[in-house]
């Protein structure tokens, strides 16, 4: 598997850009502290502002407003990354267990299944053997799309390399890729077309993102 | 894909009743695909030839439409398959004119012979016809040989396939298990598409009452229950869009995930899961069947949201209906039931 640490340290970047991302939004939402307080501004009431009700005297830090912890995401944004390059990577010349035996170990025991039977689909094996094709998947970048605690969902972005002796192309893909807990650690639930989902039965919902 | 529903007449459902009794017949005598494609040929009218359809060699042209009209399956879906899987048998690859190729495939339908693609042929690729095999090669030709490198013979056997795992009522279905590809159906309705001079499919199987012999009737035993139970392990989890679990649902993305659990394979979403499963009537709705509504991102032929019905009698589906919402029990087809509950589009028992 190609990428796998260019890949890895992509997502580092990107978590660490989310996380900053996070912390600026967060901070807008805020008073600035009066230290920060631009030259021109009013400045600070000589007497405290009362308090208001509730309101708590030490702001949670970022971290502690996530569902799971930074280094849980993280994890889980490199888990999906390795399960999504290993997933669109494959060869005419390799057989489906080999193709499965990369992937179990990082999935789940209910998705493994249907892994398996689409690993055996004749007519697909059939295809790549017929024009002898391998596949090659590097992440080119991840988003994430929904937190909750114990999953996440993340959107993984694949550029698949396509040889055949007829020549050479790169396929495009997004995938949406589910990890959740299992067996104490993390692994991958469920990876669908990043593109589909429905919005449900409210016919005055709001529109697919 | 526009689904119109069967209607309901007395004489209609007299015309039904006879074809199952046929069928029966045909089940316990052993008559097989003849008296099957008999039956289904009432069920489709055939589309004309394109001017694409003269790049089509001659023999394999009339071999389609033979078969096509025996079975009661469009030609064009069958020249389709011919195209996608071996060009016509133009290709040279290993296993459309001798052997298999690596998967075990062999032929211009390409069927499996064994190794990885199974033996959906049966027996040995040339064998004498007297020889009976649970597989679905025949001898379309009537040589004497079932030979699964022979059009003549290859041709209708694909077409016995298709009847045997769905169509002409559910296309899609049977295609699908010819190849277990959304993307291998779509090529191959695209070619018969082009092979049809019309554009299109002459679809109308599902518009006579006869071709409901395909239906597929209850869901195996203790299926049912386990896609409910599945779906009650979730209810208040939250809908989010895009979802499919464990935490979070869309309502497509809670269907799949309850069959799932219960070893069946569903496509993603709704508008795919309506055209995979097969049409039952209101009246034999049973508890797992899904059922289909509009929706806020679909219409009445592609059905943008899905539940999965608890109790007919009460008309209680389970479902994830929208944000905001999160997996729970709601009424269907009732003047009370929630906005966009009320008009049910359909039902089906997923394949």
């Amino acid at each position: 598997m190609t990428g796998r640490s260019t890949a890895a340290a992509r997502i580092i970047v990107a978590l660490a850009v989310l996380v900053l991302s996070a912390a600026c939004a967060a901070r807008t939402l805020l008073p600035p502290a009066p230290q920060q307080r631009a030259a021109g501004t009013r400045p600070a009431p000589t007497s405290p502002a009362p308090a208001l009700a509730g309101a708590t005297a030490v702001r949670p830090g970022l971290a502690a407003l996530l569902p799971d912890s930074p280094a849980w995401i993280e994890a889980a944004a490199g888990l999906a990354a390795r399960f999504a390059a290993a997933y669109t990577t494959w060869s005419w010349t390799q057989p489906p267990a080999a193709w499965l035996a990369r992937l179990r170990p990082i999935t789940t025991s209910q998705l493994y299944p249907a892994l398996a039977q689409a690993a055996w689909i004749p007519g697909i094996l059939a295809q790549r053997d017929r024009g002898r094709l391998a596949a090659a998947g590097t992440v080119t970048g991840e988003r994430i799309r929904d937190l909750t605690p114990g999953s996440v969902i993340i959107t993984v972005q694949v550029l698949q390399a396509i040889t055949s002796p007829a020549g050479h192309s790169e396929v495009p893909d997004d995938l949406a890729v589910t990890v959740a807990r299992a067996d104490g650690g993390q692994a991958v639930w469920d990876v669908e077309p990043a593109a589909d989902g429905n919005t449900g039965g409210d016919p005055d919902g709001s529109p697919a993102p | 894909m526009a689904r119109p529903r069967p209607d309901s007449g007395s004489i209609q459902v007299t015309v039904a009743a006879a074809a199952a009794l046929v069928l029966l017949a045909a089940a316990l005598l052993g008559a097989g695909a003849g008296i099957l494609g008999q039956a289904a040929s009432a069920c489709q009218a055939q589309p004309a030839p394109s001017t694409a359809a003269a790049t089509i060699p001659a023999a394999y042209l009339a071999d389609y439409q033979e078969a096509g009209a025996e079975y009661g399956i469009p030609w064009t879906v069958l020249a389709g398959i011919g195209e996608v899987e071996s060009g016509q048998g133009r290709s040279d690859a290993p296993g459309v004119h001798s052997g298999e190729n690596p998967a075990g495939a062999a032929g211009p339908m390409q069927f499996g012979i064994g190794g990885l693609a199974g033996n959906t042929w049966g027996g040995a690729p040339i064998h004498p016809a007297s020889e009976h095999t649970s597989g679905y090669g025949i001898d379309g030709d009537h040589n004497g040989i079932v030979d699964v490198y022979d059009p003549g013979d290859a041709i209708p056997s694909a077409a016995y396939f298709l009847t045997a795992n769905g169509a002409p009522a559910n296309l899609d279905a049977a295609l699908f298990a010819y190849n277990h590809s959304d993307g291998y159906v779509t090529d191959v309705l695209n070619w018969a598409a082009r092979y049809a001079a019309s554009g299109t499919q002459v679809l109308t199987a599902e518009q006579s009452p006869v071709c409901e012999q395909a239906d597929l009737g209850p869901l195996p035993a203790g299926t049912a229950g386990k896609v409910i139970a599945y779906a009650e392990a979730q209810l208040g989890k939250a809908y989010q869009w895009g979802a499919t679990g464990p935490d979070a649902y869309d309502c497509s993305g809670l269907t799949m995930m309850a069959y799932r659990a219960a070893g069946i394979d569903l496509p993603r979403t709704s508008q795919q899961q309506w055209a995979f499963g097969q049409q039952i009537p209101a009246s034999q709705v049973q508890p797992g069947n899904l059922v289909f509504f509009a929706g806020s991102d679909g219409t009445a032929a592609a059905p943008g949201h899905v539940g999965i019905v608890v109790n007919p009698a009460t008309h209680t589906m389970i479902d994830a209906y929208a944000t905001g919402y999160g997996v729970e029990y709601d009424s269907y087809g009732l003047p009370a039931s929630k906005g966009g509950l009320s008009p049910v589009v359909g039902f089906t028992r997923p394949m």
